[in-house]
């Protein structure tokens, strides 16, 4: 939907007018539409632009999981919930660290570690988040302690 | 508690009552900013198994961070396979260090990869 209000900023040296541009709408596409409509042509010109949602920090939480022992050939795992503090389900990035020195990221995509048979999962849930870490690595035998940290922004997923 | 700034709400939202998740800018709350974008390729040149790529993002402390590494080739289970590539990256409070590995075949011949690496300002630690 066009906007004729708001605000934007561009980059130095662009022009703020070319961060949105106004072209001739094609009314073989929908006979009912404007004669006219805007495009965001030249979008990464503008470092703000308030017709984009910008993704907003709220807090960071941080929590660990302890995986309390591992045997051979066995695997062992725990969960752990952390309180976002506030209602709904937050847009998030999450980080787990063995160290609390070195962050790695925690996705849907690799959830596996390069820490041997680590396994680091965590899910933003109504309210809080949830992280859950499991240890199948064969041969060790000692406790683990997975430290995790999650990025929430204001930006509701629900 | 200052009472000056900037809003702008969805567009239907009232901008003096809309809650943060309804506004696209406040500018008493901290937006998501890009500190630097880093393209790149480690490689791991024929003999050796492993590489690493250390970026310094300046910030003083660790950063949310994005990264992509391209053509990837990790088999399920790394541990178990013989041949394989496998990339990871971590982030602390002076750099983000991308890393590859590689076994089998890929030591013989060496291996090359791409990365996209997104370092944001937002404070993780």
């Amino acid at each position: 939907m066009p906007e004729s209000y708001g605000i934007k900023i561009s980059k130095e040296g662009h022009k703020v007018r070319d961060g949105r541009y106004l072209v001739n709408y094609n009314p073989y596409w929908d006979p009912d539409g404007p004669d006219k409509f805007y495009i965001n042509t030249f979008g990464d010109d503008l470092v703000l632009s308030s017709s984009d949602f910008l993704l907003k920090v709220k807090t960071v939480v941080n929590g660990y999981v302890d995986i309390p022992y591992a045997n051979p050939g066995f695997s062992f795992s725990n969960t752990i919930t952390i309180s976002t503090g506030t209602s709904g389900v937050l847009n998030m990035k999450a980080f787990y660290s063995l160290d609390d020195t070195n962050w790695y990221p925690i996705d849907d995509r690799n959830p596996a570690s390069p820490y041997d048979q680590l396994g680091v999962a965590c899910n933003s849930l109504d309210g809080r988040v949830e992280a859950w870490a499991v240890d199948w690595t064969w041969g060790v035998a000692s406790a683990r302690r997975v430290y995790i940290r999650a990025v929430l922004y204001y930006d509701r997923m629900d | 508690m200052s009472n000056y700034g900037v809003k702008v709400s969805k567009v239907g939202k009232n901008v003096k009552t809309a809650a943060n998740s309804d506004l696209t800018y406040k500018s008493s709350v901290q937006s998501s900013r890009i500190q630097m974008v880093v393209n790149n390729q480690i490689t791991i040149p024929a003999g050796s198994s492993s590489g690493t790529v250390t970026i310094s993002h300046g910030l003083g402390y660790t950063p949310v961070v994005y990264a992509e590494v391209m053509k990837s080739q990790v088999l399920p289970t790394p541990s178990y396979g013989t041949d394989y590539i496998a990339c990871h990256f971590y982030a602390n409070n002076s750099s983000v260090v991308i890393k590859m590995r590689i076994a089998g075949i890929y030591i013989t011949y060496g291996a090359s990869n791409n990365f996209n690496v997104c370092i944001m300002k937002d404070r993780l630690k």
